[in-house]
């Protein structure tokens, strides 16, 4: 994600889309890949660096199985990112959709698909790791509830 | 040969209402005929004046007696775009003398209207359909790949109705909005509810193609971009994360980000087999031409965020897109109206379908008001 996570931070910095208000972003990992709770936290990691302010609530609906996870996470600044998580079968790759909303502009993203997929360099999921403990609970609970640290990524 | 005869149609709301669309649709199919403008006898008098102006540009008469239009036995259908706060009781008054019900979305401000309407509908056992996607080709491809069980079983539904429309960047950022739990007026000249009037093409996406009653609603609601929905105070963008039955996840976001935006009207289908997404955007050309982005002209007062037809700014700026040609929502909307009643079976989105949407979207107030999840019943 680190690739994505700066290219992304250099549009914002430029200030091209304005201020970022809205988030919403679609991740597909193969089912091998298990740690779907660790998956979201860096996902919520990388939101978390796009946004103007710090989260300040998390909710996770409880899932009734591991297929998908769905997040959304609730900024001081009224900002919003709507994050989800999809497992897909062993022969689909790792993607990524993505529409960040700034108040003047827009920025999408497509994981290259079919032909042009050999363009993708790796989706490497690093980050977040403080943040696991929080999206498992929020799960659990099935309730809102406040980032209580300063996430990092 | 076409027997226009076959259903004559009665439109109720004029100019400046999405009645501007929708007698085009009706217009446009051969069964059907549009017989003439109407109203309350009571309606705001601005609104009877932009009826006859509709009916003038349609050549069609205006009857400002509605009791008397709907006597008439050459109306079988009548289309209803009167303002929100009044739709309930009017859609009422038409099933009541027996027509057939094409409904604006959405299809009422507060549950107990919907479920007035939908109760009369019931008990005079006419048809009817609210405006919505659910006949557009994306949406029709989306509900075939769940019937060809393309990706195993459903797990999630994710949709986005953001429109690119209006001067955004007027809003102050930064600052959060403090929602009310319940609607209490909808209709302004400058600016809507946008989860109310976009979210609801996305939660009747949600309920359609799952077919399962949502259970939780946790929702949030900004100002984002525009100081016209601020001065309103009325959100330019919702967002909703729903619980349904079985266990199915769903997500919507609803509103309205500006000129500069492409727009996305976009579906994602979560299963245990794979992900699909279907963009109301594609296929599509991209076009990279020598041609200046032109900035679009001043916003009429009248209609700042290019509601209708009839006020919207004419020069769009130019995309660097253009999806495939491709026929009129509202014509394909009505035709598949006009065919339920011809085959005597319920439209795709009837009101009982479309009641659903006002629960879920009313709660999503309440929960961006609360903080809290809420749960329906």
């Amino acid at each position: 994600m680190k690739l994505i996570q700066q290219s992304v931070s250099s549009v914002v910095a430029e200030g091209r889309i304005g201020s970022p208000v809205f988030l919403r972003c679609m991740v597909q990992i193969p089912f091998a890949d298990t740690d779907i709770v660790s998956r979201m936290a860096t996902l919520v990691a990388v939101a978390n660096t796009w946004m103007p302010s710090q989260p300040e609530r998390i909710y996770a609906p409880n899932q009734s199985d591991t297929t998908q996870i769905t997040a959304m996470v609730q900024y001081a600044g009224g900002q919003t990112a709507v994050l989800s998580l999809n497992r897909v079968p062993a022969d689909q790759e790792t993607s990524v959709n993505l529409i960040l909303v700034g108040n003047k502009g827009v920025i999408h993203h497509d994981t290259p698909v079919e032909r042009h997929r050999l363009m993708q360099p790796p989706i490497e999921f690093s980050g977040g790791e403080e943040l696991i403990a929080l999206i498992e609970r929020a799960i659990n609970t099935g309730t809102p509830l406040n980032f209580n640290q300063k996430p990092s990524f | 040969m076409a027997n226009r005869d076959k259903y004559g149609v009665l439109l109720l709301g004029g100019l400046r209402t999405h009645q501007e669309n929708y007698a085009g649709g009706f217009a446009a199919d051969p069964r059907c005929r549009l017989i003439a403008v109407s109203d309350e006898t009571d309606a705001p008098p601005v609104r009877i004046d932009l009826n006859r102006g509709l009916a003038e540009e349609l050549e069609i008469p205006y009857l400002p007696d509605l009791d008397g239009a709907l006597a008439r036995d050459d109306v079988h259908i009548v289309s209803v775009c009167v303002e929100t706060e009044r739709r309930g009781r009017v859609a009422v008054r038409c099933v009541q003398a027996g027509k057939h019900l094409y409904l604006d979305k959405p299809l009422a401000l507060t549950v107990e209207d919907a479920q007035a309407m939908v109760g009369a509908i019931k008990s005079a056992g006419v048809r009817s359909q609210m405006f919505s996607n659910v006949y557009s080709h994306w949406a029709c491809a989306a509900r075939r790949a769940l019937e060809n069980d393309e990706i195993g079983e459903l797990r999630a539904i994710h949709c986005d109705i953001l429109f690119g429309k209006g001067n955004a960047g007027t809003a102050p950022v930064g600052h959060k909005r403090s929602e009310k739990p319940t609607v209490e007026r909808y209709t302004f000249v400058e600016a809507k509810r946008e989860m109310f009037d976009l979210g609801v093409y996305a939660v009747t996406m949600v309920n359609w193609l799952s077919q399962k009653p949502v259970k939780t609603v946790f929702g949030t609601t900004a100002n984002y971009f525009f100081k016209e929905h601020l001065s309103c105070g009325i959100e330019d963008l919702g967002a909703l994360v729903l619980t349904l039955d079985g266990g199915v996840t769903a997500t919507i976001s609803g509103g309205r980000i500006g000129w500069m935006s492409r727009g996305v009207q976009c579906l994602h289908l979560v299963g245990t087999r794979g992900v699909l997404t279907f963009d109301a955007w594609q296929p599509r050309l991209e076009i990279f031409a020598d041609e200046s982005r032109t900035q679009p002209p001043p916003a009429p007062p009248a209609d700042p965020m290019s509601m209708w037809r009839s006020t919207q700014v004419k020069s769009l700026p130019k995309r660097p897109w253009i999806p495939f040609a491709s026929e009129r929502t509202q014509h394909y909307d009505a035709r598949a109206f006009v065919d339920c009643i011809e085959a005597g079976v319920e439209s795709e989105m009837n009101a009982d379908l479309a009641a659903q949407s006002i629960a879920v979207i009313t709660a999503g107030y309440r929960s961006a008001a609360s903080g809290q999840v809420i749960a329906l019943s």
